[in-house]
């Protein structure tokens, strides 16, 4: 028997085509599975919007943006500000 | 005299191979790519180091290496003989992964399915250069570019094939940038290069925190195998996409998974001991590795042709080459591949939703093939 016989016969007795066929098509069906989902998922979000609207969350609300920092520098500056004002006033 | 005679055949001089000596040389060379050309650093650093550690010759009677029960390393080791390493770095990967260019566009999900095709065509070339079906599955899996993935498997059907499938997957993940731009533009014309895709619609969080409770429930009642690294993953986003966690979710992206990454990558190195990895075997393992990894990238890219055939909205079918999972090293080789035709075209987002859904798909074939292989 040639090595390429001995080799195909490896892949028929370990049932390599079966397992390589119905392995691709697992993945293959859980990841469509997967996409499917994901593209129900707004239509079914707006289902569940209504029955259970989407409040702030506090995990969220509390956490800092660039805006916020803007608005606490500017106060600190006009803090500064009045300070100085009141400061030249008594001079 | 006669002790100091004794103590010079204990010497690593007395006792090494030509074997060790080349064995220290490649770790010495990975260690060399990963500081001079920055080829994946963070794992070959310690892998190189790790495999220049392994090929110092013991001393006869004393537990020194990964393989001597009750030594050191050997209970590093365990970590990884024991599959209980990649699913921590699974946990960290998905405290990283932002899936949201997924979820807005889940039809390039199955771009990171297609690119599966490279582990089971690699499972028949094993099988048909000798191997049995578990070490056949077990090298397969690098096709998944995956280092834990490939690592959990080999540790479940193979481990005696462990440390070469490991260094094999780890290399060829380095070498991504090398391996797949010319593939990708021998598959692909000009014209389809340069296809530009609709930015990706915005994510609410809702949607981010449902996805991975949801995904796992898919993947693991159709792929029970699966469900250690596709439960951590999926643990580790919703980490990440809940809000309430980020602690937790810090800790898994950083200091967890790269305490790992320290213990998996060293450990794996010093288990290629040269008496035990420079085999004909390791050989194949490495063609085949190879084979793997170009077939996975034709994979993607072929079904990104092929699904065009069916679309209004175009993909572009380099993204299809990012289906292969070493995240986000092909999504970058894509952004690189698209920008030397249209230097204004951002690929990149549009890539990570088949990089990020590669990872799945290789962890449920993992998961797969360990159901049906295990003997």
């Amino acid at each position: 028997m040639s090595y390429l016989d001995s080799g195909l016969q490896n892949v028929v007795n370990a049932q390599g085509v079966t397992v390589s066929i119905v392995g691709m098509l697992i993945v293959f069906a859980a990841l469509f599975i997967i996409s499917i989902f994901i593209a129900l998922l707004p239509k079914m979000l707006v289902v569940l919007a209504k029955v259970f609207p989407e409040g702030h969350h506090h995990a969220v609300k509390g956490k800092k943006t660039s805006d916020d920092d803007d608005k606490l520098l500017a106060a600190i500056g006009f803090g500064l500000l009045k300070i100085r004002a009141k400061e030249g006033m008594k001079e | 005299m006669d002790f100091f005679y004794s103590f010079l055949s204990t010497t690593a001089f007395a006792t090494m191979t030509w074997g060790n000596g080349l064995m220290i040389i490649i770790g010495m060379v990975f260690v060399t790519l990963a500081i001079r050309k920055d080829y994946e650093p963070l794992l070959l650093v310690p892998i190189g180091f790790g495999v220049i550690v392994g090929n110092i010759p013991t001393i006869q009677g004393m537990a020194l290496s990964v393989y001597d029960e009750g030594s050191v390393l050997s209970y590093i080791y365990f970590g990884v003989s024991q599959g209980l390493f990649p699913p921590l770095i699974f946990l960290g990967i998905g405290a990283m992964t932002d899936f949201s260019t997924m979820l807005s566009n889940p039809k390039l999900i199955l771009l990171g399915a297609a690119a599966q095709v490279g582990i089971f065509l690699t499972l028949l070339g094993a099988l048909f250069l000798g191997f049995n079906s578990s070490e056949a599955g077990a090298i397969g899996i690098i096709g998944g570019a995956d280092g834990p993935t490939a690592i959990f498997l080999s540790a479940k059907l193979a481990p005696h094939l462990l440390g070469s499938i490991a260094i094999a997957a780890y290399s060829y993940m380095a070498l991504v940038p090398v391996i797949q731009p010319p593939i990708m533009k021998l598959l692909t014309t000009k014209k389809e290069r340069l296809i530009r895709m609709k930015p990706p619609r915005q994510v609410s969080q809702r949607e981010k925190i449902i996805f991975p409770v949801a995904a796992f429930l898919i993947a693991a009642f159709i792929a029970p195998g699966s469900i250690v690294l596709i439960g951590m993953l999926f643990f580790g986003n919703l980490l990440k996409e809940s809000c309430v966690t980020e602690r937790l979710a810090n800790t898994a992206r950083n200091a967890m998974i790269d305490i790992v990454t320290i213990l998996l990558g060293f450990s794996v190195g010093a288990s290629t001991q040269a008496q035990t990895f420079l085999n004909s075997q390791s050989l194949l393992i490495f063609g085949l590795g190879a084979l793997s990894f170009a077939v996975a990238t034709a994979g993607g890219l072929l079904f990104a042709k092929f699904m065009n055939l069916f679309l209004t909205d175009k993909i572009n079918p380099l993204i299809g080459a990012a289906g292969v999972s070493a995240v986000p090293d092909s999504a970058r080789v894509v952004q690189m591949v698209g920008q030397q035709e249209d230097p204004h075209n951002f690929l990149l987002m549009h890539a990570m939703a088949p990089n990020v859904a590669g990872v799945v798909g290789s962890a449920i074939a993992a998961g797969v093939l360990w159901s049906v292989l295990v003997v």
